[in-house]
Order: C-alpha cells, then structure tokens, then sequence
C-alpha cells in the first residue's frame, strides 16, 4: 500500500516534482559525463607518455572537484527535498489524522524520494552517457587530435561513482525526512495553510543606512581589489575585498527591498500603478524572507560567471602562449648555484657574490663548471662520446648573467627621463624588479641559438647594446628603451645602443618569456667573468639527429647521457622530462638540473587547456544550475503560497492578463537582483584580472565573455522561462477552481 | 403569520430604471449528467437602487451560489442577471474581469486582504486596478478611510490589524471605486458579537450616507436586522421576503427569526 500511494503521490505532483527532477537529472548526467573524461583516452592514438600523463592528471583533478560538485549537488537535493516536504504538509495531517502511524508516512515520504531519486539516476546517467560521447569530440578538438577510430565509450568506474555518490546523498535526504516527518505536530500540519505569514517588513529608513553602508563596503572592497590585482590571493588587500563583497552583498540583500519599496512608495506617480505595488510588496516579502539565500546565490553565481569566463580566456591563454616557445626539440638546463637550499630567495643579494658562495658549499661542481668554461656540451659528449652524437644534431647554448653594474632600477631612472612610460608603469618596473640586476647575454652565444632555429645573426658592434624581448607583458618597456637608446655601463665598459631588437626564445617553455634582456659583446661577457660573475642559468639547446627513433626515444637517449655525469650521490634527476627540478639538490648539480622538451611542453600546454575548459565548464555548469534551480524552487513555493491572493485579484476584477505579467515581472526581477549583482562583482573582477594577468598576456575577453553569456542565458533563462510557465499553470488552475 | 408564505410579486421582475440588478429565472446546475443538483432553481428579484438588502437560508440552500453568479465568480445555467441595464451572463471573461472591477466591490467573510500590502495600499489596489489617475488615488483612500473609521491603521499590515479593523479596510476597498454594487458574502462570520456590530453601522453607514447598493449574504439574523429587505431562500428558490417598512429594527429582526426558526424546525421535520 505504501508503494502505490507513493507512486499516486508522485505522478500526482509530477508538477511539483519536475524542476527537482530535471536538477537531478542534469546533476547526474553533468557528474557522470565529467567523470568519465579517463576512459576517454582510448578513443585517441595518444603517443607519448607525456600526454598520457596530462589525460590521468586532467582525470585526476576533476575527481578530486567531483567531492565539492557533490557536496553542491547534496546541498541542493536536501534543500529542494524540504521544498517538497513543507509543501505537503498538510496532506502527512489527513494520513496522520486518519490514523497511520507516522514511521508509515515516513515510509511513503521515503519511497517517494528513493522512486523519484531512481527514475532520476537512470534517466541522469543515460543523459550522461550521451554528454560524454559528446564531450569527447571537445576533448579531441582541445588537444588538437584527430579522431580517426570513434567508438561508443562507457566508463565503468565514472558510472559506479555516480551510483556511489548519489546514493550517499539520497540516503542523507533519507535520514532527513524521516526526521522531519517525525517531529511534525498535527495541529500544526493541517493548519499549515491557515497559519498567516508574518510578512517580513523593515524599517525603510534603518533599510536606507544599511543599504548606503552596503554600498561602502562594497565600494571599499573594489578598490581593495584594484590594488590587489587578484593576482596574489594570500594578500591582506585580498582578503580585504572578499571579505567586503561578501559583507556588502549580504547587507545589500537584506536592505534592498526596504529601501526600493521605502523610495518608490513615496512617489505614487509611480508606485500607485495597476497591480506596481502588488508585484512589489510581493517581491520585497520574498527578498526579505529569503536573503541569506539570495546571498548564497549571488556568491555561487559571481564564482560561477567568473569561473567559466576566466578559465575559457586562460586556456586560450595557453593555446596562444604554448606557440613558438619551444623552438627547440629539447633543453637541458642548468640552473647555476641558487643558494644552499635550492630556494632563490635564500641566495645572496649581490649577484657578485655568488661565486663566493658556490665555492665555500660546492666546490667540486664550481670546477668541474670552470674546467669546461661552463660548456654543458663538452661535459656530456665526453661522458658517452657515441651516443651523444647518434642522437644530437645540433645544440647551442646560452649563459644568461647578471649584468655587473646595471639594475632595473637604474634603468628605471634613465627611462623616467624619456616621458615615454607613465608614472604607474615606472613604479612597475621598480616595484617588481627594482633591485634586480638586467641579465644579459653574451652575442656570439645568442647568435648560436638563432642559428640553431634558423634566424640570422646579430651584427653587433664592439661597444654596443641591443636588447632581447619576447615577453608580452614587458614589450612596452622594451619598446620605450629601444627608442630612448640610452647609453649604458656594464662591467666598467660603456655601451652604445645599436638599436637592434631580438625576439629569440632562448629555450622550451611553455610560453615566450625572454623579457629585458641586454644583448652585449663577449668581451663584456669576459669581463663580468673576471669580476667574479658566473652564469645565473645555462640553456643547452639541442636538436636531434634524423636517426629513425622516435622523440621519445631520442629524449631517453639523451637522459642516459645526463644521468652519467650526475653524481650518483646527489639523487634527485629522477623526475623524468618535463619537471622542473628545482629541488634542494637543483643547485649542486651542474651541468643539468632540470629539462623541458617541445613534446612535454606542447603535452603540458593541451593538458592545462583540457582541464582548465573542463573544470570551468564543470563547475560553471554545475553552480549555475544549482543556483537557478533554488531560486526556481523558492519562487514556485512561493506561488503556491500565495494562490489565494491571486484569486483576491481576479474577484476584484483584475485581468488575467495582468496577473500573469505581475507573476512574470515577479519572477524576472526575483531570478535578476542577484544575477544583477554576481554580474556586476564579476565584470569588476574580470576587468581587474584583465588589467594585471591578461592583458599582459595579451588575451582577448570578448570570446570567453560571449561565451559566458550564452551559458548563462541558455542555463538561467531556461530556468526562469520554465518558472514562469510553471506558476502560471498553478496560478491558472487556482482561479479556475474558484 | 400570513407573510410567511408570501411569495414575492411578479411586478418586481418587471423592472424599472431605479433597478441596480435584476436576477432573472436563473438556473444553476452542478454535477454531471447522471447526478444533476439544482443549486438554484428559477430565482427571480430586483434589488433597487440605494437598497441594503440581506439574502437568508439554510446550508445548501444555494445563497452562496447566487452570490457567485451575481459576481460573475460563477456562470449561471440559464436565466440572466442585469446589472445596470446589460446582462452579465452573456460577457466574455476580459468583461467579466471589467465589470468585477468598474461595477462591484466585494467584501468576503475571512477578508481576503492581501497580506503583503499595508491597508493602505489595500484600498489603493482598488483603485489602481482599475487604471485610475495616480495622484487622485491617495486623497479618495485617505477619505474612504476616514469614513469608515480606519485611517489609523493605513500603514498597517493586516497581521497587525483586529478582525473588525481589517472587515472595515475589505469594506473601504470595496467602496472606495464607487461601484454600482457591494456584495457582502458572511462579513460578520469571522467577528466577534462586538466587531460584527460595529461593522453593520458600518455598512448601514456606507448605505445611507455613501448611497451604496448592498447585496449581504448571511445566516445571523442580527446582521440581517441592519437591512431593508430580506430574502429567504430553499432549496434554490425564493421561499420568503421580508421587508422592514417603518418597523424597528427589533421588530425586523424578531420577524426575521420567526422566519428562520421555521425554516429551521422544517428542515428538523423533515428527516
């Protein structure tokens, strides 16, 4: 018996049910499809293992988001649940008055979720199933691979997870509603309808403060945020400002509606119009009531927005940065005595004393460096002279020093001069880098480099400078310097400008970031050498032999030699191509700490494309429609609250057309006061990112940004579109009934 | 105790300009083919012009259902009711909603304030619904108000309000559009004895001075003693009228009680 009232109740409120429903069912299908993003690996010929490890890593993170999306998803299942509970209330009074126990009513309630919770699994994972084989062909497109074997791809492990961990949620909802049910009080059940609501009312002119200091705050929190930049999160200026817009929002919310309805009620031109203050008064009770959780909403769809627009601009960031950075099949890098513990910012400050050091707490490595006047290639050719040369081609390096003698701060002040950079842009260069010394680099090295990516050497005359920049951000000052032409001193020589520009990468990365960079003649080189300077960093640039093996034989190859003349000792080169190892042992080894090959870092660079798009996508897609769905949720309650005074309207003559437009208008501006805001705290953040992370990476926003707004107008429109149609159905069937 | 079986005149049927309504022969029928109830069954009345009459009977006796076809809550099966010289039961549902709000008001037993809106705004909807000049709207609430004795609690909500206090609003909202006619359905059934009379001067007070047309449907005969006229109706059909003429209202009301203490007894006997 208990089976088939549950099943009557729940075909009976399927109406009730079908916004819950859909949420589950996109919840599901969203987690499953994401989840099953590894098993997608099989419909691709990947190659290397660099790749391959870019896929599990992908996978990796997304499992790891998939506990917080079902934390998110439990939170909104529960919330709903209780929707669904409060608003039948009254019937659990006729079964209970009618004498069933209450643990068979729980029973029913419990039957009702686990049916609905089923139908809603199969029907989600089927979804899901039909997501993923889409999603594949996203995945396909975003490592730029080429799908030549499609087939259907079912991941069990994404399946049984999903199973896993909606099951965990519907047995919480479980638990929750037999609770509920149980501390129900009879008289209070079937007086549920009668019980008349207190409407929330505020003092408009405390309303008014409130809002005026919520405005202050938030102000505050803006400017707190500029300065910040978003750029270092454990900053106090950050915590600041997300302290403030938190703050500010919630205080907006609670004041805003007591301040609208506080202004627009004095003025009856425009207050006292058709069914104005209806719609308002109707509207304001909501907002009052239900602040906290317009707050919640608004602060998951500011995440949301900015989630999705920032990640969709920062893989492109990737995709764009990634080309032309690794020019070379692979560098060994040495990255010469940074401190005795390995970390930069124990090293001394005064590059002149680096040798000093390297000497008291290295000094095997210092002479072996010395013996071979810091030549990485004839280090590793001796150690296995055959193999080094069936696998290399061709190689060049490059020892970027410290120029003695020059800092950015002393090129700040020749640049002020010039009136070419802006006030703020000095303060840049000197704030970032103020005590730095410039680096610079020998020219007949530079020259070995472009020869070996196929450039054509600088012509450098014996006193002069040219400058070396392929950095986006640092292009202005690049600029202003080549046009101001200054002349310089490095190592007691004097420098003229030659007025050459190079934009050569030095080595593999994952992005063009040879930035500022003195291009000077070797003597000034020899100089800085005699003054005690040795190298900060040498790349050995190499590109192998056409000897038939494949990359990743090559790389291997070329690792067997390195590992020959590491000191065993040592440990620490183990990390396989592509990691930086900067660990405590980088400083010690010379001639290679660390390598970055074109494979690993072309690997690196679709790998962080495919899991920053899918973790903004995922996350994105999930906020968004836990959000609208609350908000759907709480504005349908709120209509079947209140059909009683849509019939008072229509006995007092009101036309349905007009009761329909006051329910829309309710509805819009319930759904857009808090998009109104998120919008607005994102477009702040997104322009503040731009200002200090993208710009300087050169990225366009308008794609990202449209596609941000298509998301959310399909999400949050479709929702509000279903809201609409679905209360003007309730409200129909009231007058209808009389 | 001749009048008790009086029936009432054909001549009122017949109409004149003074009508504000005039219910003629209407039918109303519930239920399906097999299972037909009559709820009405042929009534016929004239309610004039400035007249404050009450409609009488027993549960079931289809009071309520004649007050839902006069406003056009509910549609008639046949027969047809004439408001100020044009039959309602012929109106599409736009003219319908036009003519609840340019020509009736409404006061309902449990209120039905909307209880998000002040008083205040309460009585304004009244007037905003019906599309009238913003500026005007406030000085007529503020003087409806004052009349019925409820300008102090214009900037209450109705949680905040007594029973008495929101009736008088429900009936200032339903008098402040001037309409052709007020319906009162059960106004005191939600009052206490001393509430209820306050609210009967209240709509005796709006009859006489304001010139309302009330139409009152209603099972205490107290309340029924505030009016001109009483019509007594059974199982859907006129049984009796009683009009209170130069008699006081005592005098009325003990009639009125004959009247329903023999309504009452019948239906004892006739189980």
């Amino acid at each position: 018996m208990v089976f088939k009232l549950a099943w009557r109740n729940v075909r009976r409120s399927v109406r009730d049910y079908a916004i819950y429903f859909a949420t589950l069912v996109f919840g599901v299908a969203v987690f499953y499809a994401f989840n099953s993003i590894e098993s997608q690996q099989l419909l691709f010929d990947i190659q290397s293992a660099a790749d391959a490890k870019q896929f599990q890593t992908t996978a990796g993170i997304l499992g790891m988001f998939s506990g917080v999306i079902a934390c998110v998803l439990g939170f909104l299942v529960l919330y709903a649940n209780r929707f669904l509970v409060r608003r039948r209330k009254r019937e659990f009074g006729i079964y209970l008055l009618l004498g069933m126990r209450p643990s068979m009513v729980s029973g029913i309630v419990l039957v009702e979720t686990v049916m609905v919770g089923l139908i809603a699994l199969v029907v989600g994972l089927l979804l899901g199933i039909v997501v993923s084989q889409g999603l594949s062909f996203l995945t396909a497109s975003l490592f730029g691979v080429i799908m030549n074997n499609y087939q259907f791809v079912f991941s069990q492990s994404a399946f049984l997870f999903t199973i896993g961990c909606f099951a965990l949620i519907f047995a919480v909802v479980t638990v929750f509603n037999a609770f509920s049910v149980s501390r129900f009080r009879l008289v209070n059940l079937l007086q549920a309808d009668l019980r008349n609501e207190k409407a929330k009312v505020r003092n408009p002119w405390v309303c008014a403060i409130v809002f005026v200091v919520s405005i202050v705050i938030l102000v505050f929190a803006y400017v707190r945020l500029k300065e910040n930049g978003l750029l270092m999160l454990d900053d106090p200026a950050f915590v600041q400002a997300t302290a403030g817009m938190l703050l500010g929002s919630l205080l907006f919310f609670w004041s805003l509606a007591g301040m609208v309805i506080g202004v627009v009620s004095r003025r009856p031109g425009l207050y006292l119009k058709r069914l104005r203050p209806f719609t308002l008064r109707q509207v304001a009770s909501r907002i009052n009531t239900a602040f906290v959780s317009l707050w919640a909403v608004c602060v998951l769809l500011f995440f949301s927005i900015t989630c999705f627009s920032c990640g969709m601009a920062l893989a492109d960031l990737f995709r764009v940065s990634v080309e032309g950075a690794s020019p070379f099949d692979m560098t060994l890098n040495a990255q010469v005595w940074v401190s005795p513990t390995g970390s930069r910012s124990d090293a001394a400050s005064d590059p002149a004393q680096r040798r000093v050091e390297m000497e008291a707490d290295a000094p095997e490595r210092l002479a072996q460096a010395e013996a071979a006047d810091w030549d990485m290639a004839s280090v590793l050719q001796a150690a296995d002279p055959q193999a080094w040369t069936d696998t290399v081609a061709a190689w060049g390096q490059v020892n970027l020093y410290s120029a003695p003698g020059l800092t950015f701060r002393e090129l700040a002040d020749v640049l002020r001069g010039s009136g070419r950079l802006s006030e703020e842009e000095m303060t840049y260069i000197d704030g970032v880098s103020g005590n730095n010394n410039m680096q610079m680099v020998g020219v007949s090295q530079l020259n070995s480099v472009r020869a070996l990516q196929g450039q054509e050497p600088l012509q450098l005359g014996e006193s002069q400078w040219a400058l070396l920049n392929n950095f986006t951000a640092t292009e202005r000052y690049a600029d202003a310097m080549i046009a101001e032409a200054p002349q310089l001193a490095v190592a007691g020589i004097p420098l003229e400008s030659s007025g050459i520009f190079a934009d050569t990468q030095l080595e593999d990365s994952s992005m063009t970031s040879s930035g500022m960079m003195l291009v000077v003649p070797d003597a000034v080189v020899t100089a800085a050498a005699e003054q005690g300077f040795i190298p900060e960093v040498c790349y050995l640039d190499l590109n192998f032999a056409e000897n038939g093996r494949t990359a990743e034989e090559n790389i291997n190859a070329v690792m067997d030699v390195v590992a020959l003349v590491q000191p065993a000792s040592e440990g620490g080169f183990d990390n396989g191509p592509g990691s930086y190892g900067a660990g405590e042992w980088a400083g010690r080894l010379w001639p290679v700490t660390s390598c970055t090959t074109q494979e690993s870092m072309f690997a690196q660079s679709r790998g962080l494309r495919l899991m920053i798009t899918y973790l903004a996508l995922y996350i994105g897609f999930v906020f968004m429609v836990s959000t609208a769905a609350i908000l759907a949720i709480q504005q349908l309650s709120s209509v079947a609250d209140s059909t009683g005074r849509y019939r008072t309207l229509d006995r007092l003559g009101c036309d349905r057309r007009r009761i329909y437009g006051s329910l829309l208008a309710q509805i819009c501006i319930y759904f857009l006061v808090p998009l109104g805001l998120a919008l607005c705290h994102s477009a702040y953040s997104i322009w503040v990112m731009h200002d200090t992370l993208f710009q300087l990476a050169a990225t366009p926003m308008e794609g990202p940004i449209a596609s941000a707004a298509i998301f959310l107008l399909v999400i949050y429109g479709g929702y509000l579109a279903i809201t609409y149609f679905t209360s003007r159905s309730m409200v129909k069937g009231a007058l209808q009934t009389g | 105790m001749a009048e008790v079986f009086a029936r009432p005149t054909a001549a009122h049927a017949a109409g004149g300009s003074r009508d504000a309504l005039q219910v003629m022969a209407v039918r109303k029928t519930f239920g399906s083919r097999d299972n037909l109830t009559n709820a009405l069954n042929g009534v016929t009345f004239n309610v004039e012009d400035g007249e404050f009459m009450a409609i009488m009977g027993p549960s079931g006796s289809g009071k309520t259902t004649l007050l839902n076809c006069i406003s056009t809550i509910d549609r008639v099966t046949s027969g047809s009711i004439v408001v100020g010289g044009r039959d309602i039961t012929s109106f599409s549902r736009g003219e319908l909603a036009r003519f609840r709000r340019e020509e009736l008001g409404f006061i309902f037993q449990d209120f039905n304030l909307l209880d998000t809106l002040t008083g205040y705004e309460n009585i304004a909807l009244a007037l905003t619904i019906k599309g009238a000049p913003a500026r005007e709207i406030p000085e007529k609430v503020r003087a409806m108000a004052r009349t019925l004795g409820v300008d102090a609690v214009l900037n209450k909500y109705p949680y905040q309000m007594s029973g008495g206090q929101k009736q008088r609003v429900a009936a200032a909202r339903a008098m402040v559009g001037d309409p052709k006619l007020i319906l009162a359905d059960e106004p005191t059934g939600a009052l206490d004895s001393r509430a209820s009379a306050v609210m009967l001067e209240i709509m005796e007070l709006m009859n006489r001075e304001l010139g309302a047309t009330i139409i009152m449907v209603t099972h205490d005969s107290f309340a029924a003693s505030f009016t001109d006229r009483v019509l007594f109706l059974r199982d859907g059909a006129l049984f009796n009228e009683l009009r209170c003429g130069d008699s006081s209202r005592e005098e009325f009301f003990t009639r009125i009680m004959e009247v329903t203490t023999f309504l009452s007894g019948e239906v004892g006997h006739g189980i």
